[in-house]
């Protein structure tokens, strides 16, 4: 039979979720232990690419958010779960606590009741001043009246975290299309009856769209509601991990209608993330960062720890919260019985995932999802992988892979970064091996290990040692072979 | 040169130093210690003596610094200095290693992007300047039409070697004014800054600023080999402090003369933290 173009590969999953960042990874990595069959349709090369892979890493324990919304039920049921959460799947996480600064009156005077959210959000935080605050935030600026000391918030490795939850996911059977675009839909009744993507078309029973920045798009194409998501871009600098020791813990500004303004942030890892600010932006690639946008980021931080200290910039970045009004869209569309929008999960797609794939799946079972647990599933990765000079550096000296570091800043062996390529979902281009094991990423920024790195890398992706791809299709490392002199 | 200074202990007490790198200044450094009596070990993360600066000269400076008694551990690096002790992993496994004093002969680096505060997307085809070096070496050719920024040796090195390799055309991005000689076969814009690169998912403009104006400039990569910086990942070492001996000269292009000069120098300090 001669194939038809028109005839694509079908596959009739139970869900199908579309967007693989921290919101989507999280409802499949839940999803999975259930007896139900789960497809995950990504238009970018690999899991977490887009806000997922850029953001502050902060895993906040709710203390501001508006008491009985669904985000804060969803944030405080996170909170508590994290240390668990991070051990059973390997990823970073440190209890830093977060300290909220006042240096004028007016600031001051919202200290008390920021502190009486907190505690109407249960969540526990303290009034400090003089000596106290000196303890709490050794680092804080002296010009700093008064502040707020929030024990309990968090930090974690967050371009790991969404890669885990899909690793465990697809180890669960969850099955993952990554380089696939949603094209359009065909309707039947009052359901979306069949997903088209640029490779194939789903006939799912049930469809959810945690598309992040794309979810409108998405929303549009299976002719669910109108909305719309605003890219919000956060200029942020990654400070070294030497600076990171004169960083205990985090620093914020007090919330002005434009938000929480920068913040210093120690991240799981030691360094320090500076930023981040806010910008509306029309085009939602964008990524770049301006001269103008980071000097003001660092100003601003500047206020709040004077020691901040740019000779330690790493890098610069930027990243994209997806903006909705209403923000935090999370329910049934009223245009789909089936299609469930998770949509407009401005800032607090991580700190909430732990709990919002339990609340998705748990919707998802009262509109008649089987509730059978899949035999068999499990719920940690059975590779943990700490870094090595973290205490594994017996183990990685047994074999010759890990006794030969590549990345010697981040001190990544080649073992690492063999194991990223080889993983369930497997990294497949230098970027998708750097978020898996941080090589190229620390303050030499590739300099001495970044071809190594790629040719590892080509020994997987296949085609000539120039086609490694960076990160997305069309991001090769070059533009050819070399001319013989 | 003055002649060596031995050291005023008595021979059944060897204090141990450790030496990370053995370019030319590591390898002076090293047989200088040893010759003065101290327990020297060096480690280098390639694995023969000589780190990236294989030339003849290298090969007999590092003869000369395994006759004065310098252990080598080769293929090896050098993670972690603590409690007066340096952490390794290499081909012969974990070691940990003595140290009163660490010396860090570990080479340069150039200047990152963060660094020359390049802003911009994030598109792949900005380089740093080692890296091109070691893909054109390898068969990769990273761009057509390659900028390069920098002023020094290393720039000048890829300038040339990414014309022979298949370049159609190169353009040089020099922060100083035109007095000085551009490299060969380049275009060169003098007194100029790279502000930024656009471009996703490759880089497809470079954007310099010169005498308050903005050029841009279409181009496939961008070679950031401007500026030499100490390369530093031994972790509690990473800034120098009172135990931790920094052994780099900035010098661009640097001389057999300035690596004397550099292990003479980071050779006293040592001395003086032992005695």
């Amino acid at each position: 039979m001669v194939p038809s173009p028109m005839v694509a590969e079908v596959e009739s999953p139970d869900v199908l979720i579309i967007g693989a960042g921290v919101v989507g990874t999280s409802i499949a990595m839940a999803l999975s232990h259930l007896d139900v069959d789960v497809a995950v349709v990504e238009r970018r090369h690999d899991v977490g690419e887009e806000a997922s892979r850029a953001n502050s890493g902060i895993a906040n324990c709710g203390w501001s958010m508006r008491p009985g919304s669904l985000e804060a039920e969803l944030v405080q049921a996170s909170s508590g779960r994290w240390e668990d959460l991070s051990t059973r799947l390997g990823v970073k996480f440190r209890r830093v606590g977060l300290t909220l600064l006042a240096f004028t009156k007016d600031e001051a005077q919202q200290i008390p009741l920021l502190a009486d959210r907190a505690s109407s959000n249960g969540v526990a935080a303290e009034i400090v001043e003089g000596a106290a605050l000196e303890t709490v935030a050794p680092h804080a600026s002296p010009d700093a009246m008064i502040g707020l000391f929030v024990p309990d918030e968090g930090v974690v490795d967050s371009v790991r975290l969404p890669v885990a939850y899909a690793e465990l996911a697809e180890r669960n059977g969850v099955r993952f299309y990554l380089g696939e675009a949603v094209i359009g839909s065909s309707r039947s009744g009052d359901h979306v009856s069949e997903v088209v993507t640029t490779k194939r078309r789903f006939r799912p029973r049930f469809v959810v769209n945690a598309a992040g920045v794309g979810a409108d798009q998405v929303s549009d194409a299976l002719e669910g509601e109108n909305f719309s998501v605003t890219a919000r871009r956060g200029q942020w600098v990654l400070l070294d991990r030497e600076f990171g020791k004169s960083v205990p813990s985090i620093l914020t500004g007090v919330p002005t209608n434009l938000g929480h303004g920068p913040m210093v942030i120690p991240t799981a890892h030691g360094s320090v993330l500076v930023g981040p600010d806010a910008e509306d932006l029309e085009r939602k690639d964008d990524r770049s960062t301006t001269i103008a946008g980071i000097a003001d980021v660092v100003a601003r931080c500047q206020r709040l720890m004077p020691a901040i200290d740019t000779t330690f910039a790493i890098k610069t970045f930027a990243g994209l919260r997806p903006h909705s009004d209403p923000t935090y869209r999370v329910g049934w569309s009223d245009k789909s019985s089936n299609l469930l929008q998770v949509a407009g999960i401005r800032s607090t797609g991580v700190s909430s995932s732990p709990a919002m794939g339990e609340h998705i799946r748990d919707v998802l079972i009262s509109a008649g999802l089987s509730s059978l647990p899949r035999t068999g599933a499990r719920d940690s990765l059975d590779y943990a992988r700490p870094l090595w000079w973290d205490g594994d550096g017996e183990r990685s000296a047994q074999d010759p892979l890990g006794r030969t570091v590549i990345c010697a800043c981040e001190k990544v062996t080649a073992r690492d970064i063999h194991q990223a390529l080889q993983d369930p979902l497997p990294a497949t281009s230098i970027g998708g091996v750097a978020r898996r094991t941080h090589a190229t990423w620390g303050r030499c920024q590739g300099s001495a290990c970044l071809s190594g790195v790629a040719f590892i890398t080509s020994l997987y992706t296949g085609g000539a040692a120039w086609e490694t791809p960076m990160h997305e299709p069309g991001s090769s490392i070059g533009v050819g072979e070399t001319s013989r002199a | 040169m003055s002649p060596a200074p031995r050291l005023a202990w008595g021979r059944q007490v060897v204090r141990e130093v450790v030496v990370v790198g053995s370019g030319q200044s590591g390898l002076l450094v090293a047989r200088k210690l040893a010759a003065a009596g101290v327990g020297v070990t060096c480690v280098e993360r390639l694995p023969e003596p000589g780190g990236q600066e294989p030339e003849p000269e290298t090969r007999r400076m590092a003869q000369a610094a395994g006759r004065a008694g310098v252990k080598w551990l080769l293929g090896t690096l050098a993670f972690e200095y603590r409690d007066r002790s340096v952490r390794t992993l290499g081909v012969n496994g974990a070691r940990t290693l003595a140290a009163e004093a660490l010396v860090l002969a570990t080479g340069s680096r150039p200047a990152t992007r963060a660094e020359l505060g390049i802003a911009g997307d994030r598109g792949a085809g900005v380089l740093p300047g080692s890296v091109v070096h070691h893909y054109l070496d390898s068969g990769v050719l990273p761009g057509r039409y390659p900028v390069v920024v920098g002023d020094g040796q290393l720039a000048a090195t890829l300038c040339s070697q990414l014309l022979r390799s298949g370049a159609a055309h190169v353009t040089s991005i020099r922060s100083k004014p035109g007095e000085a000689s551009a490299f060969p076969g380049t275009l060169t814009h003098w007194n100029s800054v790279l502000e930024a690169v656009e471009g996703f998912p490759r880089t497809a403009t470079a954007i310099v600023r010169q005498a308050g104006e903005s050029i841009r400039i279409p181009t496939d990569a961008v070679v950031l080999a401007a500026r030499r910086i100490p390369m530093r990942n031994v972790e509690n070492a990473v800034g120098p402090s009172r135990a931790v001996i920094d052994c780099f000269s900035s010098a661009d292009p640097k001389s057999v003369e300035d690596a004397e000069a550099t292990a003479d120098a980071a050779f006293h300090r040592v001395l003086a933290e032992l005695q």
